[in-house]
């Protein structure tokens, strides 16, 4: 025991990760463990990059706001001044989707507490489903 | 590491959520599963009522439930069950809306939302909110409980339902109407129809977890009432095996295809 408290190993690099988090779609811890070792030769599992962000975020909310206000991708210095900090740089694809597809809207409901369901009648009830099967069946 | 979490989606009180949990648990069992039982239901406590081994969480805030995806990521679980708390509030959904689903499925961990519809609208509108936001990250289970009608018209007639039907394939159990009186008694003792069908008569009227059944339960044609009520919705469970056993599923499979 040295006396000092604990400090994570990912501490310096806070923002980078909040900001690729922060990015739509964000990207994935497992990449973000990746780049920290490619780049800082930081070895991390993803559980420990999951955890990190979620202890921050407990401790304050802080990096919300202060996220805002800075660039994006490219983030500051991280903090802990001993340790020259180079910002990590992903390569998007043109897509844009770091390896992972976008999710793509397949149900749409507006939740009310009032009542906003659309009750149908028998006819319209059997057409829909009739639609409906027939756009799954174009799909497959 | 393979961990399916099956947890109930946020009905409105009364919906028969917990019914479902307790069948489940009770199925899960019976297929040799050993399920982590975990109530975050600080409010009722229902599940931990029914079982006493149940983890019981207090919700001090929307992240209390990060317990969940802990347990899961720690590779000890192959399977999760949650009964979370009641009510259409948006405080667990916000939750839900943080879980990185993706990288979790690439981690081999799924989910399944339990959801309980009753003939009353609530029941139908507050799962929809949910299943408005989770869409296809989680699979779905619904029970359709008919403890206070036969006709669930906001389920099987609205757009919004049918549209979920469809789109996103849920699997299906109907839990039929249960005699009141034996419901009450369930209920008041704390007891699972499992528990009551298991237990050994000469002992004394007491379940094997030594809860005692009292005066009505253990008449021999009331277990067997209670025995054929069970079956039909095991039987309905069979059916949603590969939701909530993937693991066996496949082994069947496989062993099935040579």
């Amino acid at each position: 025991m040295n006396g000092l408290p604990f400090r994570s190993k990912l501490a310096p690099f806070e923002r980078e990760i909040v900001e690729l988090r922060r990015q739509r779609p964000p990207v994935s811890y497992r990449r973000i463990a990746e780049l920290l070792k490619e780049q800082h030769g930081v070895e991390v599992t993803i559980n420990a990059v999951f955890a990190f962000l979620r202890t921050r975020r407990k401790w304050d909310r802080r990096s919300v706001a202060e996220c805002k206000a800075s660039a994006p991708r490219v983030a500051s210095q991280g903090s802990d001044p001993r340790r020259p900090v180079t910002p990590m740089v992903v390569t998007t694809r043109p897509d844009g989707n770091h390896g992972i597809a976008p999710r793509s809207k397949r149900f749409h409901y507006t939740f009310s507490s009032k009542y906003n369901l659309t009750r149908l009648t028998p006819e319209e009830k059997l057409a829909l489903e009739k639609r409906l099967d027939e756009e799954r069946g174009g799909q497959s | 590491m393979n961990s399916t979490i099956v947890f109930t989606a946020g009905a409105n009180g009364g919906s028969g959520k917990s019914t479902a949990a307790r069948f489940l648990v009770t199925y899960l069992r019976e297929q040799g599963a050993d399920p982590l039982l975990m109530d975050l239901d600080d409010e009722n406590k229902t599940l931990s009522r029914f079982f006493p081994e149940a983890v019981s969480v207090e919700i001090k805030k929307k992240s209390s439930h990060d317990v969940l995806i802990e347990r899961a990521l720690s590779g000890r679980h192959p399977l999760i069950l949650a009964d979370l708390k009641a009510g259409t509030g948006r405080e667990v959904l916000e939750w839900f809306l943080d879980v990185p689903f993706e990288e979790l499925r690439e981690s081999q961990i799924t989910f399944v939302c339990v959801g309980s519809i009753t003939s009353s609208p609530d029941s139908v509108q507050s799962f929809l909110n949910w299943v408005g936001e989770l869409e296809d990250q989680v699979s779905y289970l619904v029970f359709k409980n008919l403890k206070d009608g036969e006709i669930l018209p906001d389920y099987e007639d609205t757009l919004e339902a049918i549209r979920f039907r469809k789109e996103l394939n849920p699997s299906h159990v109907t839990i039929p109407r249960l005699d009141e009186e034996y419901q009450t008694e369930l209920e008041r003792l704390d007891l699972t129809i499992s528990e009551v069908i298991d237990s050994d008569q000469l002992q004394q009227n007491l379940s094997a977890r030594g809860k005692p059944l009292g005066p009505i339960l253990p008449q021999l044609l009331i277990r067997a009432r209670l025995r054929s009520f069970q079956r039909r919705i095991y039987e309905q469970l069979d059916h949603a095996r590969h939701l909530l056993l993937p693991t066996q599923s496949q082994k069947v499979k496989e062993i099935a295809h040579g």
